[in-house]
């Protein structure tokens, strides 16, 4: 029981398949993911003055969630071979 | 009028000068929308959660983006954290391993998030990471204190273990995990970045303490016990606190260390 995973959501993530977490709320995360990667190509393009400072909040929530992402595809690939 | 009568008023009219300021109501709309996103995800399921979350992380980073000239802009990028912590903690993909290795997987790209919000923001002051020094008996006793917090929260929610023995391996495996994601990484979030920027945007150190407090007990509402809720609460205005008044985050993050492997690890083997 910590802020990261409570307890009900760990009683009710583990009630579903891997499967189904990824085609639901894994969709919701990736979805998240396009909208901050295309909003940082964007300002990269059109950003102008303050293009970096945007950039970097920008960054700080992409990055995690491209990090979550390559670990869900990491256990997709091992539990594929 | 008598001296508590006039205390009263003053306090009442600085009390409204601070509600009704842009950033009390922007910062009040944004926690009331954090916990319909964390009411959304124990009621209507993961997916609606998750939802309601994304929405909320993409609103506050959307309003920090196009919001360049406010005072409380930090705070937006600040308060879009707790969305993004339960994001990954939703999707993280290792249910059926043990919980301790579920923190530390949903704990590293949590962390990677807190620094880099840190520094986009410049929100965490180099003091409150730096060595505590002189102070470093206050901060212990603060630690320590951290041991009996674990103790009344055990009691309250009686948890099970979060590893299966209670051996060397397994107890030293809890200090890190938990110290590290649970403790540094909270304390970095909810103290170390939240609380500052709320400080500084409401200009009021206790307004910058209730910001911290109320996101850090939100995050708690999944554990659906109400004693355990108060008692977050309460151990949030206190870490809140020594924070404020020490000007250092060890003492807490050890306070939260000892709290977590205490409520998760011995407690629950000594008591049970």
């Amino acid at each position: 029981m910590t802020a990261l995973i409570p307890e009900f959501a760990r009683q009710a993530i583990q009630s579903f398949t891997f499967d189904f977490r990824s085609t639901t709320v894994g969709v919701v995360l990736i979805g998240v993911l396009i909208v901050l990667l295309v909003a940082r190509e964007v300002i990269r393009v059109h950003g102008g003055a303050r293009a970096v400072d945007r950039l970097e909040a920008l960054n700080a929530f992409a990055y995690p969630m491209l990090l979550a992402f390559a670990a869900v595809i990491v256990v997709r690939l091992v539990s594929l071979i | 009028m008598t001296q508590s009568a006039l205390r009263v008023q003053h306090t009442t009219r600085r009390t409204m000068e601070l509600v009704a300021t842009p950033a009390a109501l922007v910062t009040g709309s944004y926690l009331a929308a954090l916990t319909i996103a964390e009411v959304t995800l124990l009621t209507s399921g993961l997916v609606a959660g998750a939802l309601a979350h994304a929405i909320l992380l993409v609103a506050l980073l959307t309003h920090y983006l196009a919001a360049p000239r406010v005072g409380y802009r930090r705070l937006l990028l600040a308060l879009a954290l707790p969305s993004l912590i339960r994001l990954i903690g939703l999707t993280v993909p290792i249910a059926s391993t043990s919980p301790l290795v579920w923190v530390v997987a949903a704990g590293v790209p949590t962390l990677l998030g807190a620094l880099l919000c840190a520094r986009a923001i410049d929100a965490v002051p180099s003091a409150t990471l730096a060595w505590p020094g002189r102070d470093i008996g206050a901060q212990l006793a603060v630690a320590a204190g951290g041991v009996m917090h674990g103790l009344l929260a055990y009691l309250v929610l009686r948890p099970v273990p979060i590893i299966g023995q209670l051996d060397p391996i397994g107890v030293t495996s809890a200090v890190i995990g938990l110290g590290v994601f649970a403790a540094f990484t909270e304390e970095l979030i909810f103290r170390g970045i939240i609380q500052p920027v709320a400080t500084e945007a409401f200009g009021s150190r206790s307004g910058g303490i209730l910001v911290s407090t109320v996101v850090f007990t939100v995050m708690y509402l999944g554990s659906l016990s109400l004693p355990f809720i108060v008692l977050m609460f309460a151990i949030g205005l206190f870490f809140g606190w020594i924070v404020q008044e020490s000007g250092s985050l060890w003492g807490v993050i050890a306070a939260h260390a000892a709290l977590s492997v205490s409520f998760l690890v011995i407690w629950p083997f000594l008591l049970r």
